[in-house]
């Protein structure tokens, strides 16, 4: 949520700009969320992931491509 | 006895040597579940006109005429999967799905199709558009969710064996709560065409039974091949030091080392200190994961259509995943990358790696929130937090019951391996089985006691 802007205002002007309408429910149920799940949301975006190469040709099925190799 | 408390490779094995039909099994089945249903709306849609169509057809195969259920997240031929929501939802026709294939293929009968959690969304299952599932230990608890039904109706004895799904923990978590054995599958082994989620690089269908050995015999059946048994001498246990450990009722991480204890014992093995690189971070990746890629086919056109007939907290969950930044997405990716490449030495060293399934016992139904040392928080948050490594890396895990808390609620200690080793899990969950006596397997809860029948 940016400086000065309350979460219902972020939410109202970020998802209305997809045409989605939300009412009193839905601002209650999205900030309880954003309550519990916001802090370790901004821990994962200021982690530094700079030495952590995307992995190529994602397989679940079995470990990292590299590790094959 | 009734044949349907049997365990399913002794079903098996009474219709093989006939000894017993499976028309007469499937009879008390739904006798058992006209008997115990109503407590626990464990199955939404039983189905014994095509369960005895199934009978009559099956293949000889390892579970020939043997019932099994079903979550509601698989295409049947006689049905679509409404993944806990209304009607026309879930966007699968009726048709064979690969687990129902199988399955077929390997002579069981589906039974009927089990409640799960609106959306699979929530690991609690008191939340469904069939109204909530309840935990047969305690009717007032939450069962565990996603797979809500299935592992309510295992350990209410109202079926042998069913078949869950598992994008976050939806395997482990509702066994755990409800004390059954769940064995998550390394991703992509079951095949999942005609499933709800095709397109999820986390979720994979398994079995939920009462005990490993049962696992073990629908595992084969939905993997299409057979995990041979072995003794599981020398086990090799990694052990974290991490929140996944040390934020944990205390009943619930006193049990869980107790069990690590006796599994060392019975196999000769040990447990060594292991360091996951970003297991810390691992459940909010997940629920971004989870948050977004279940939910891509939904376009913000359909929401308001869509939102007229889901709950509440499930429309506002799908608006949600507009709000959240683009930057998580490939930050929880990143993780992804760390952890599997972490865990292939992990893995060089441990054979598994072991931590309670849930930090804290079954919560009430009508409040889901669960009391941690660090505080009181929402159950899906500190569930995942022990279950989504295994959906981010895509490596096998299982719940096995471990014991009861002092308010009589089951307890599971998750184990971990790497990927393809389904059998060193099975392995190792039969070893604490012979370990504890199968005191922990074979407690029924008071509900599915004879004297309740």
């Amino acid at each position: 949520v940016a400086s000065g802007t309350t979460f219902e205002d972020h939410a109202r002007i970020a998802l209305g700009m997809y045409g989605i309408e939300v009412d009193e429910t839905d601002l209650a149920v999205m900030e309880s969320l954003y309550a519990i799940y916001g802090a370790l949301q901004d821990e994962l975006l200021s982690t530094s992931f700079a030495d952590v190469p995307p992995e190529a040709n994602l397989d679940p099925s079995g470990p990292p491509e590299e590790a094959a190799a | 006895m009734s044949l349907i408390d049997l365990p399913l490779r002794e079903q098996a094995r009474v219709i093989a040597s006939g000894e017993a039909s499976s028309e007469e099994l499937l009879g008390e089945l739904y006798a058992r579940i006209d008997e115990r249903n109503e407590a626990l709306n464990a199955f939404v849609a039983p189905s014994p006109e095509e369960a005895r169509g199934m009978a009559a057809a099956a293949p000889d195969g390892p579970l020939r005429g043997v019932p099994v259920a079903m979550k509601d997240e698989a295409a049947l031929p006689w049905r679509a999967p409404r993944f806990g929501l209304a009607p026309d939802l879930a966007g699968v026709p009726a048709g064979e799905s690969g687990p129902y294939r199988r399955l077929r293929d390997a002579g069981a009968v589906i039974a009927g199709v089990t409640n799960m959690h609106e959306l699979g969304i929530g690991s609690t299952g008191h939340l469904s558009a069939y109204g909530a599932c309840h935990n047969p230990w305690d009717t007032a608890r939450c069962p565990g969710g996603s797979s809500s039904g299935s592992a309510a109706a295992v350990a209410g004895r109202l079926v042998g064996g069913a078949v869950g799904f598992d994008g976050g923990g939806s395997i482990r978590l509702p066994a755990a709560y409800c004390g059954v054995t769940g064995l998550k599958p390394t991703y992509g082994r079951v095949p999942a065409d005609g499933t709800v989620g095709v397109t999820s690089t986390l979720t994979t269908s398994g079995p939920m039974c009462v005990d490993a050995a049962d696992c073990r015999l629908l595992a084969g059946a939905l993997m299409g091949e057979e995990l041979p048994a072995g003794d599981a001498k020398g086990l090799r246990i990694g052990r974290p030091s991490a929140a996944v450990w040390d934020d944990c009722q205390p009943d619930v991480a006193a049990a869980c080392e107790r069990a690590l204890d006796e599994l060392v014992g019975e196999t000769g093995g040990n447990v060594t200190e292991v360091e996951i690189e970003r297991l810390d971070l691992c459940g909010i990746a997940t629920v971004i994961k989870l948050s977004i890629e279940p939910n891509a086919a939904i376009l913000p056109a359909a929401l308001p259509f869509v939102g007229e007939l889901v709950s509440p907290l499930i429309r506002a969950l799908l608006k949600y995943q507009f709000l959240i930044p683009a930057s998580l997405l490939v930050r929880a990716d990143r993780v992804r990358a760390q952890v599997r490449r972490s865990l292939v030495s992990v893995f060089g060293d441990v054979d598994v790696i072991a931590w309670p399934t849930v930090p804290a016992v079954a919560p009430p139904l009508e409040d889901t929130t669960v009391e941690v040392p660090s505080g009181s928080y929402p159950a899906d948050f500190v569930n995942v937090r022990s279950t989504g490594i295994g959906n981010l890396a895509g490596i096998p895990g299982i719940n096995v019951p471990v014991g009861l808390s002092s308010e009589g609620l089951p307890i599971g200690l998750q184990l971990q391996a790497a990927w393809g080793r389904e059998a060193t899990l099975l392995d190792a969950a039969e070893a604490f089985e012979r370990a504890s006596g199968r005191r922990h397997v074979e407690t029924a809860p008071p509900l599915a006691q004879p004297a309740a029948s």
